[in-house]
């Protein structure tokens, strides 16, 4: 049993840290209040990362990227996020499948998309697989109705696929070279059975973006429709096999939750953190009745509490890395994402409660923190993780 | 960055479940039932633990305990709590003040009272701090007020010193054969300036038990009152210096008392998912079993949750402890804190699942599981814990 961090992981969480206070922070709230949901994305900031190592940070070795083990990548975005809770998920977004892609993709898929992945610094990587009319149930498809869940259709054209539908809130849809796009191949049995995966480039003819979603909280982070009108996919670009008998392994199939659940966990301290650090410092320097806030008990119970379930947080967070890292597959990465989501809520609204009315203003930052925790409510679908979890544990 | 045990942790860990599992399990219920609060402790229970070394864990190995680590204490008393709380921290109250023995005492001290205590299966110790009119005082003394906290006096007359006055809430007082007696030396100053600890055994001449409380929840684990009537109690009996009991408690000592109570939760918390996930697998509604009911599911997730976060909470700042690089952070009380959060909630979930059952029959030991986790609401002082690691923060980071 030990909670120390190697000189490895220490190098890569100091440079982290030092790339969020210098570079991140000062752009955060400046890019959260630009109204149009086009104009927030900064090509700047994506540059200078990538350039440190941030976007291929989960690449293999052998392909050119950084390899760090899982417990470097949690402390990594836990320091993004802690500058910027939109920023660190826009790059570790390209973790995810670039995981997906040393997992699962053959290796003439690797060389034809890996290498210019890593080598150009606006490559950014995204997948498909929500639809208006279907998020929950690609989560946990229900067993007895095979129409539930993603209806995008594929059909084989000779050496093509002709993809046509719909998918939206895709991260990073805007502004990504590549997709991972889930789409039914066969719509007469379940999407367990009739799901194949495909690699969509950007400039696939039939493929093209509609809307950019206005969030209220995340607003660096694109999240758009991509619209398939006979898009014309090569058939070898069909990743794993058709009709969901990939042999990979099957919790990588929804997107990739062996990583996702940590990432979105480590990216909740991050953002706990800069609550806990906006707190403490409005608590020390307002003054209410004569003194500081900080020394009145009910102030201090709300910090005593942040700090408490910031730390419990980390614990779970920086176990489930390890875990991770040792290939022990179990529910905790799913009981980590959900209790992030408490957490992170909870968290950031003590910090704009301490703020008081302040708080509640745009441009003081308690506010954003708020707005940005709210999206774990529907990141990868709470409630029903929450009961996957448990359906997992009685396995 | 490491979670794995070493063989010598597993070691303990499974010989503390077998134990909890074959010994303490079977006799838990009814000893809780037990009306007479005099009555509900059983010494057989305590020399079966002390002979596989239960009760002497943490005395140093150079005096003939089994020295484990912070790690293995926690899982040890994880394992025993699963089995039941009370009893788990019968045996681990007994590390609390051998920590103590072992950091702060002289060798004479050593020789004097820490070899009976290994040698004598029903040699269990405690410490008397809280009074009738002093608890958060002591654990958060006010700035401003000399006269707050505990009031025992202690006058030196020659060899001796002549203790008067009160404990109350003592753990192991009805029980216990050697207490650590926090008294006033100086009753002109403050606590921290004027507190000296000394062992009294309990058949110091003066000394008495008075009332064994009638706790709702951890009936087995005993708290009496200890009445000081001119209590003689040798000078060579005082720990540390004259007015220097604040010095003495530090290192090891003070590590452990945060880490007990968290590591002991953990362990409740495992008894109610058992509990819940027995019962919403068996339990028919409305033609199916209730574990395939959504909001079940969502309850029993959530109890899976926060045990989780808070074993992981606990095993991190039980490495941190034993890692003598890490400095003595303000973790420890959170984590505290944290487990009273958990420990409740969890077990009034499994309560819930276990609807009427759970409340109305005392057999159901679900309605136990919760009368035991309300006393973490008062153990050491909930809300003043968490003031005062919010203090403890400030401080740090102002350093």
């Amino acid at each position: 049993m030990d909670f120390s961090l190697n000189e490895e992981q220490r190098a890569w969480q100091m440079k982290a840290r030092k790339f969020a206070q210098e570079e991140i922070r000062p752009i955060s709230l400046a890019r959260d209040q630009i109204s149009d949901p086009r104009e927030t994305w900064d090509w700047e900031i994506i540059r200078k990362g990538s350039k440190l190592g941030f976007r291929t940070l989960a690449v293999p070795k052998e392909w050119g990227g950084h390899g760090t083990d899982f417990v470097t990548q949690a402390l990594v975005m836990a320091e993004l996020a802690r500058a910027d809770s939109a920023i660190s998920k826009a790059f570790s977004q390209n973790w995810k499948w670039s995981h997906l892609i040393s997992a699962v993709c053959n290796e003439e898929q690797k060389k034809r998309f890996l290498p210019q992945f890593v080598a150009d610094d606006t490559f950014v990587l995204g997948k498909g697989i929500t639809e208006p009319n279907a998020g929950s149930d690609n989560r946990m498809p229900p067993e007895d109705n095979p129409k539930a869940g993603l209806r995008l259709r594929a059909e084989r054209r000779g050496d093509e696929w002709i993809l046509n539908g719909e998918k939206c809130f895709i991260a990073n849809a805007s502004v990504g070279k590549l997709f991972f796009i889930d789409a039914r191949s066969n719509p007469n049995v379940g999407i367990k059975e009739g799901t194949t995966m495909f690699m969509v480039p950007r400039d696939t003819p039939g493929f093209r973006i509609g809307k950019v979603f206005n969030k209220s909280g995340w607003r660096f982070y694109q999240n758009a429709e991509m619209i398939f009108e006979n898009a014309r996919v090569p058939h070898a670009n069909v990743v794993g096999e058709t009709g969901g008998n990939t042999k990979h392994d099957k919790s990588e199939r929804t997107g990739g939750d062996l990583f996702g659940d940590l990432e979105l966990a480590a990216n909740a301290v991050g953002v706990c953190e800069a609550a806990c650090e906006s707190a403490m410092q409005h608590a020390k320097t307002c003054t209410q009745g004569g003194k500081p806030l900080v020394e009145q008990q009910t102030i201090q119970l709300k910090l005593s509490r942040m700090h408490m379930l910031t730390e419990a947080l980390r614990s779970l967070v920086m176990r489930v890395a390890w875990e991770h890292d040792q290939r022990m597959h179990s529910a905790n990465g799913g009981l980590a994402v959900n209790y992030s989501t408490d957490v992170i809520q909870e968290v950031t609204q003590i910090n704009m409660d301490i703020h008081g009315g302040t708080g509640y203003v745009m441009d003081a930052s308690a506010d954003k923190l708020v707005r940005d925790g709210i999206i774990w409510t529907h990141l990868a679908g709470d409630s029903v993780l929450r009961m996957k979890v448990v359906r997992r544990l009685i396995k | 960055m490491d979670f794995s045990l070493s063989e010598e942790q597993r070691a303990w860990q499974s010989k503390a479940r077998k134990f909890a599992r074959e010994e303490i399990r079977p006799i838990s219920l009814q000893r809780d039932r037990i009306s007479d609060p005099r009555e509900t402790f059983d010494w057989n229970i305590i020399q079966q633990g002390s002979k596989l070394g239960f009760r002497t864990a943490a005395a140093p190995k150079e005096w003939g305990g089994h020295g484990i680590d912070f790690v293995t204490q926690a899982l040890v008393i994880a394992e025993l709590a699963k089995g039941d709380s009370a009893i788990a921290k019968t045996f681990s109250q007994c590390w609390k003040w051998s920590h103590l023995i072992a950091e702060s005492c002289t060798p004479d001290q050593k020789e004097r009272f820490l070899k009976p205590f290994l040698e004598d299966d029903t040699y269990l110790l405690g410490g008397g701090i809280t009074e009738p009119a002093a608890g958060s005082d002591n654990r958060l003394p006010p700035d401003d007020d000399p006269k707050a906290g505990y009031r025992l006096r202690a006058e030196r007359k020659g060899d001796e010193w002549i203790l008067n006055g009160e404990k109350c809430f003592i753990a192991n007082a009805s029980v216990g054969k050697l207490f650590f007696v926090y008294t006033r030396t100086n009753p002109n100053v403050t606590a921290s300036e004027g507190t000296t600890i000394f062992l009294v055994p309990i058949n110091t001449p003066g000394l008495r038990v008075g009332t064994v409380y009638n706790k709702s929840g951890w009936r087995f684990y005993q708290n009496a009152e200890l009445i000081f009537e001119n209590a003689r109690v040798p000078h060579s009996n005082m720990v540390g210096e004259v007015n220097g009991g604040h010095k003495a408690r530090g290192g090891k000592a003070s590590k452990f008392g945060e880490l007990e109570y968290a590591a002991n939760a953990v362990g409740v918390c495992d008894a109610a998912i058992e509990m819940a996930m027995q019962y919403a697998g068996t339990r028919m509604q409305n033609g199916e079993r209730i574990i395939e009911q959504q909001v079940v599911q969502l309850k029993l997730s959530g109890m899976h949750m926060l045990t989780e976060a808070l074993r992981s909470f606990v095993m991190r700042v039980a490495a941190e402890s034993d890692d003598n690089t890490s400095s003595h952070s303000a973790h420890n009380h959170f984590l505290m804190n944290f487990a009273t959060d958990a420990i409740q909630r969890v077990c009034n979930s499994n309560m819930d699942i276990h609807g009427g059952t759970g409340i109305a029959m005392m057999d159901a030991c679900a309605d136990k599981l919760v009368r035991d986790a309300i006393i973490w609401t008062h153990i050491a002082g909930d809300s003043v814990q968490r003031m005062k690691a919010i203090r403890h923060m400030i401080e740090f980071q102002r350093s």
